[in-house]
């Protein structure tokens, strides 16, 4: 172009151009020359030069700026990690959760999930025609319009290989099947509330499966729960509270020698599968997260800190007339026995002026001591996270000490109480409840001393054959145990007209108690047959009573006659003969038990 | 093989001793890398789809290779004026060809932008690039050159009518690389300042006015912008597959590539991260960047406007696609299907970028005494 048709430009831009043809060869003369010669045409094509070498160097700047993005991203340090962070720590195996029989709790379980890439769809009408038609479920008018708008969409998270098959005869282009893990509970809402749920991309949320993610040991984890065990206190649980028009109900069974929770039930319960599928309230584990004020069955603990201080024995005697006026408060008794009790009565008949007389002899030092040496001073060390701290009083004044002897004025989680009553009854010594199997004979602290305890588990028994639980009888293995009706406290912070939590506190067998049991009610209404009563004696009692009766041969109990039960109530010491009884056991003879009648033990009842 | 002799007056001797030797070197890199990336990536897209077989990708991918190779070196041999006058036939053509597609091609995924010749897919677009560029660097060269000649309005119409094409299809991918390349050559031309600031005032409330008026490009934006609030599933996985390339690779550990869309087209870097890890993707980078700096250096130091600008302006294509592409999967830029130049699997794209830098090569040739001037300066 430089040789044609450009008349019109100036004669300079030739000379440029020629020189710079072999600029290089005339070195530093060409560039005086050139800075003199420069025309229009000269200054454009050197502007150019410098602008192509700034593109030049904007375009390296970018590529390096890529790199530098790029050396984030391969080594992680990317901020907004949490879309794949997340992935990697849901796929991870998790343990298994299993009871102390090995049954199966939660496991990881292979799942295939079906998605579709919309850009992929060739047909978004036709597709979604037709996975509708496999799968009737889905909602085929929304999925056209997601994938005509090219989204991933993930049309289910869990396909069963039937499904699976029908839709990969569908031959439809951009349908993936992806490999998940699901986590399952084979055991639905049977123990719902210790097993917990997780939430994808979360895990566990709750019970055990919050913590399973930090269980390190090999094999599956153990949990102490007995899935058997679990399902009779939750049928015995669900009867009474329909029979009675409860509006809640809990429960839970535990070892008195290790602390191992073998059942533990809350209901209303949800099923672990679909957790979302049920309300918040019935997600809340009320036996271990929830604080009741659980009433007279605090009298065990006021009697047994009595004893064990040498305040009095089973036939000290207290005033029960009447009322009993501590401070600006009158105490009265719900039954109203209205006579002077021995300390076994003010048990047996559950009289609050007794209680509150004997905590007064106690005073408010000594009540703490005893109270904070059975845990229920601070929260319980149990591996559920569902746990709280128990609401105390503000000051601890008479008039606390007196209502505290009887059980109002303090609000603790049911599992507290019954861990508190474990150490009344298994010879005195405290041990934090656990859901862990294999934590056996673990160290407790001596609360008690045996004999305090012994003569604790007397005065129980003549609850139940002379006091409120006659109910709670259940032949051959001569419970033990207190009944508690609490006035219920309204959210305002007073107690609400005529509403009640009723519970029974109990073990068995009673000579040698092995488990203890809680069995409580939210609000029991009640019933004909009841004689217009909601009390623990008629509703709590009688549960108690069958769930023993069923769940005793599952926990490897046998009935003993009354002979033999007697004498270790008196002695304390249990009887020799428990090894011969499993022999009897195995050997299917039902040996002594047409025998057995009541078991009353007499003695220190009479006033 | 017989070395060649810089005395050698065949042609190929000639091309050999006249062609930019050191880009050609990088080219073959991106070539042989692009080769082994693909045979990595090739499988686990194909296995996402069905009737595709493990190595059709790159088994095919190499049968095109061939062709495209002949074209480079063909238009290689091209004078700068014989390469202009290609690259305005080119433009012609592929333009013809787009307003065909427009008026009388099917639809796919919402956009009419192939044309299907016996049994393979075109895109005319990708060819009407390079075409363009030489085009409009005419224009423009011509522009500067003759102050009386209404060069700089007839690129600029070029460029209009081009766009309008691009965002009836739509495509706005390639709509905004076609602007960006032309604002480089606008850049390099020799335009004022003032006319700069204002034409990027003007692309700005073009890309204000394409997100407030269409649902594509604001989904695509908002994606990038706040991730988590569109489905950016894509680009998601793909920063997971280079997380799991880590320094050297893999190794043994469980890919995530199997899961990516798009991992032989789009979102091939990530596979390139994830299977050898950061040194071989930086190592991709820097090949582009020298590449495209390296042809932008040998732009500058030649003698007419019009091959400086064209070939700064061929070079910026293949720049912008490799970092438009590489910065999608980095998440560093919003979504954009966009080929990676010679690693992307696919036939109309290769062919198009072996015509751009083969016009590339026969633009930045020495020619020493060989030719008169008037035969090979335009």
């Amino acid at each position: 172009m430089f040789q044609r048709k450009h008349k019109r430009a100036k004669p300079q831009a030739y000379v440029i151009a020629e020189a710079d043809a072999d600029e290089e060869a005339r070195g530093a003369d060409a560039g005086a020359l050139k800075v003199r010669a420069l025309g229009a045409r000269g200054r454009i094509a050197e502007r150019a030069r410098m602008r192509v070498m700034m593109c030049a160097s904007v375009f390296v700047f970018v590529f390096a700026a890529l790199g530098v993005r790029l050396a984030f991203v391969s080594f992680g340090g990317l901020g907004s990690s949490q879309t794949y962070a997340a992935a990697p720590r849901a796929a991870a195996p998790r343990a298994e959760i299993v009871d102390r029989n090995g049954a199966l709790l939660a496991a990881d379980l292979p799942v295939i999930a079906l998605e579709v890439a919309g850009r992929d769809v060739w047909d978004p009408e036709e597709a979604a025609r037709k996975l509708a038609g496999v799968l009737p479920d889905i909602d085929a008018a929304e999925l056209q319009a997601k994938l005509e708008d090219g989204r991933y969409v993930e049309v289910r998270a869990d396909l069963t290989p039937a499904e699976r098959q029908a839709v990969f005869d569908l031959g439809l282009p951009g349908v993936r099947f992806a490999a998940r893990v699901k986590r399952f509970f084979p055991q639905g809402d049977l123990a719902a509330h210790t097993v917990g749920h997780d939430e994808p991309g979360k895990g566990g949320v709750m019970g055990l499966e919050k913590v399973v993610n930090r269980f390190r040991g090999k094999g599956p984890m153990q949990a102490s729960l007995d899935i058997r065990v679990q399902q009779i206190l939750e049928e015995e649980l669900a009867d009474t509270m329909e029979a009675f028009e409860a509006e809640a109900a809990w429960g839970a069974v535990m070892d008195v020698k290790t602390g191992e929770v073998v059942a533990l039930a809350s209901l209303p319960d949800f099923d672990p599968n679909a957790p979302g599928a049920y309300p918040a309230d019935s997600r809340r584990n009320r036996a271990t997260y929830d604080r009741y004020e659980l009433g007279s069955a605090f009298k065990s603990f006021t009697a047994a800190a009595v004893i064990e201080d040498g305040l009095g024995d089973e036939t000290t005697t207290y005033d029960a007339r009447g009322s009993f006026k501590v401070a600006d408060r009158r105490i009265t008794d719900f039954h109203g026995e209205n006579r002077i009790l021995t300390l076994s009565e003010v048990v047996q008949h559950s009289s609050n002026i007794g209680a509150a007389r004997m905590a007064l002899d106690l005073g408010a030092k000594e009540q703490q001591r005893f109270l904070e040496a059975l845990g229920l001073f601070a929260p319980l060390p149990i591996e559920l996270a569902e746990n709280r701290a128990p609401e105390l009083p503000y000051q601890w004044g008479p008039v606390e000490t007196a209502t505290i002897s009887y059980g109002h004025g303090i609000a603790v989680t049911p599992l507290h109480l019954l861990a508190a009553y474990c150490a009344v009854v298994n010879g005195g010594v405290y041990r934090a409840p656990t859901f862990l199997a294999g934590t056996k004979d673990e160290e407790g602290r001596q609360v008690f001393s045996p004999e305090t305890s012994a003569a604790m588990r007397r005065i129980l028994r003549r609850v139940v054959t002379d006091g409120t639980a006659s109910y709670a009888e259940a032949p051959g293995y001569y419970p033990i145990g207190k009944t508690a009706t609490a006035d219920k406290q309204s959210a305002s912070g007073g107690y609400q007209d005529n509403a009640r939590i009723a519970s029974f506190v109990g073990a068995v067998p009673g000579y040698a108690p092995r488990y203890a049991i809680l069995i409580s009610f939210d609000n029991p209404q009640p019933q004909e047959g009841t004689y217009g009563y909601a009390t623990a004696g008629w509703n709590a009692a009688p549960a108690f009573s069958r769930f023993v009766e069923r769940a005793a041969p599952l926990l490897g109990l046998s009935t003993v006659n009354e002979a033999t039960a007697l004498a270790s109530f008196v002695s304390g010491e249990p009887p020799a003969l428990q090894r011969q009884a499993k022999l009897s056991r195995k050997a299917g003879s039902e040996a002594g038990r047409g025998k057995i009648s009541g078991g009353n033990i007499s003695g220190g009842g009479a006033p | 093989m017989k070395r060649l002799s810089r005395l050698d007056e065949s042609p190929f001797a000639r091309l050999w001793w006249s062609i930019d030797r050191p880009a050609l070197g990088i080219l073959s890199l991106i070539i042989v890398i692009g080769g082994v990336v693909l045979m990595a990536a090739g499988p686990s897209a194909a296995a996402r789809m069905p009737g595709v077989g493990q190595f059709q990708f790159p088994m095919r991918q190499l049968i095109f290779m061939g062709p495209t190779l002949l074209l480079m070196a063909a238009v290689a041999f091209l004078t700068p004026l014989q390469a202009r006058r290609l690259g305005v036939f080119v433009f012609i053509g592929a333009v013809a060809v787009m307003i065909f597609v427009l008026i009388f091609g099917g639809e796919v995924n919402g956009a009419k932008r192939w044309l299907y010749v016996g049994g393979m897919s075109l895109q005319p677009s990708e060819f009407a690039k390079p075409g363009f560029v030489i085009a409009a660097a005419w224009m423009m060269a011509e522009g500067a050159r003759d102050p009386k000649f209404p060069g700089g309005s007839v690129a600029m119409g070029l460029y209009v009518m081009f766009s309008a094409l691009l965002l009836m299809q739509p495509d706005f991918g390639q709509w905004a690389l076609v602007t960006a390349v032309w604002a480089v050559m606008f850049f390099v031309a020799g335009w004022s300042w003032l006319w700069i600031a204002g034409l990027g005032g003007a692309g700005f409330g073009a890309l204000a006015a394409g997100y407030y008026l269409s649902d594509h490009v604001a989904r695509r934006v908002d994606g990038f912008f706040k991730p988590g609030a569109t489905e950016t599933y894509q680009v998601d996985k793909a920063i997971e597959t280079i997380a799991n390339g880590g320094l050297i690779g893999r190794g043994d550990a469980p890919p995530v590539k199997t899961a990516l869309p798009d991992a032989h087209t789009d979102f091939i870097f990530a596979v390139a991260g994830e299977d050898f890890g950061f040194l071989v993707a930086v190592f991709i980078i820097v090949l582009f960047a020298v590449f495209t700096a390296r042809v932008m250096a040998r732009a500058a130091g030649l003698k007419s406007i019009f091959a400086q600008c064209a070939a700064t302006g061929l070079a910026a294509i293949i720049g912008f696609q490799a970092i438009i592409n590489i910065g999608v999967s980095l998440r560093a830029l919003p979504a954009k299907g966009m080929t990676l130049p010679f690693i992307s699997y696919g036939g109309s794209s290769l062919f198009a970028t072996g015509l751009t830098v083969g016009l590339i090569f026969a633009l930045t040739r020495t020619h020493q005494g060989v030719f008169r001037r008037k035969d090979i300066m335009p």
